[in-house]
């Protein structure tokens, strides 16, 4: 994994973001994740808020779930992941949901009766659970709580500490 | 209680010893306005919050904190990944390894060790408030000098996104202010 500085990403001080970035997100390189780049199977468009989110992609990239707070620093860019196998792939696609999720609830502790904060944190809630339960299944265990610790040896202490290169 | 997740909360991958930037990086993990003291500030000042919101926005940002000491801690170690003596005393951590060898350990980019005496409890919601609100500035503020200090993508990355970080938590942490002052506290 490294970090890429996006060159076609031009920011100013203000914080605006120029077009490019659209096409950016458009040719997003993780597969699969459609659901989540858009606005797709939600109800919610009828309900006031004032919430303005980034896909999960660019969100997690930026560090801010929320359009209208995102601040860049000076004229730094966006840091790119870049991904060398599956099980970096399927860990990213954790970080950004519940990177998402988790947003959201803060969102959502300050504002409990936005529903449409809600509804995109139980969509966001419900796929990182999905994805944990598939990545533990190919890789070991993010949660004590996961079904595949149910083994001989112990999985828990094996491999995969994060601070471990 | 708290249940852990094997896996950071933005991946780190740093490739280059760095000695120097360890030694400036610990700020944002032991210094006065690192994570160590956001996570422990918000989560003895969540006990005096007077309603859910309170108690609901401090539990969950200083989860959110003590996963950025991991991180920051990851990144320290990283970066002293198979320093040997001779390197460590070249970069001014001579005293650290006296101490620590390769270990971590919470200090500000001085050396000067952790102290619970860089947060308060007041028990008064719009004075801890106030509290959290300016340390989220001056961690914003300390992440620009550090990025200022380096032109290495594997550290200006996590940086950055960590800076975002305190961007955000300074708006929730506004939000509840403004309300419980609306409220007559």
């Amino acid at each position: 994994m490294n970090y890429e500085f996006l060159d076609n990403v031009n920011m100013s001080d203000n914080g605006n973001v120029v077009n490019e970035f659209d096409a950016f997100i458009n040719n997003n390189p993780y597969n699969g994740f459609d659901i989540l780049n858009g606005n797709a199977n939600m109800n919610y468009q009828n309900n006031k808020s004032n919430i303005n989110l980034f896909n999960p992609y660019e969100g997690y990239l930026k560090g801010n779930a929320f359009k209208d707070e995102y601040k860049p620093y000076k004229n730094y860019k966006v840091a790119k992941l870049n991904i060398n196998s599956e099980k970096e792939e399927m860990l990213i696609a954790i970080g950004e949901c519940s990177f998402m999720m988790h947003d959201l609830n803060l969102y959502l502790d300050v504002h409990p009766d936005d529903m449409e904060a809600l509804n995109k944190f139980s969509m966001y809630r419900e796929k990182t659970n999905e994805l944990i339960t598939n990545y533990e299944r190919k890789y070991g265990p993010i949660c004590v709580k996961g079904d595949i610790l149910n083994k001989i040896p112990f999985a828990w202490q094996e491999n995969n500490w994060p601070w471990v290169k | 209680m708290w249940a852990y997740e094997k896996r950071l909360q933005y991946p780190i991958n740093i490739k280059k010893k760095d000695l120097r930037m360890a030694k400036l990086l610990v700020t944002q993990y032991g210094g006065s306005n690192g994570e160590l003291a956001a996570a422990l500030r918000y989560l003895n000042q969540r006990f005096t919050m007077p309603d859910d919101k309170g108690k609901a926005l401090l539990t969950d940002i200083g989860t959110e904190e003590l996963a950025h000491v991991e991180m920051l801690e990851t990144m320290i170690s990283q970066l002293l990944d198979g320093a040997t003596v001779d390197e460590m005393k070249a970069a001014g951590l001579d005293s650290h390894y006296a101490e620590h060898k390769n270990a971590l350990y919470p200090t500000d980019a001085n050396g000067v060790p952790f102290t619970v005496a860089y947060f308060a409890t007041t028990g008064d919601p719009v004075a801890d408030l106030t509290e959290d609100i300016a340390a989220e500035q001056k961690a914003r503020a300390v992440y620009e000098n550090l990025i200022n200090l380096t032109d290495d993508p594997d550290i200006l990355g996590p940086l950055l996104w960590l800076r975002q970080r305190e961007v955000v938590h300074y708006n929730r942490f506004s939000e509840l202010l403004e309300y419980y002052q609306k409220k007559g506290y």
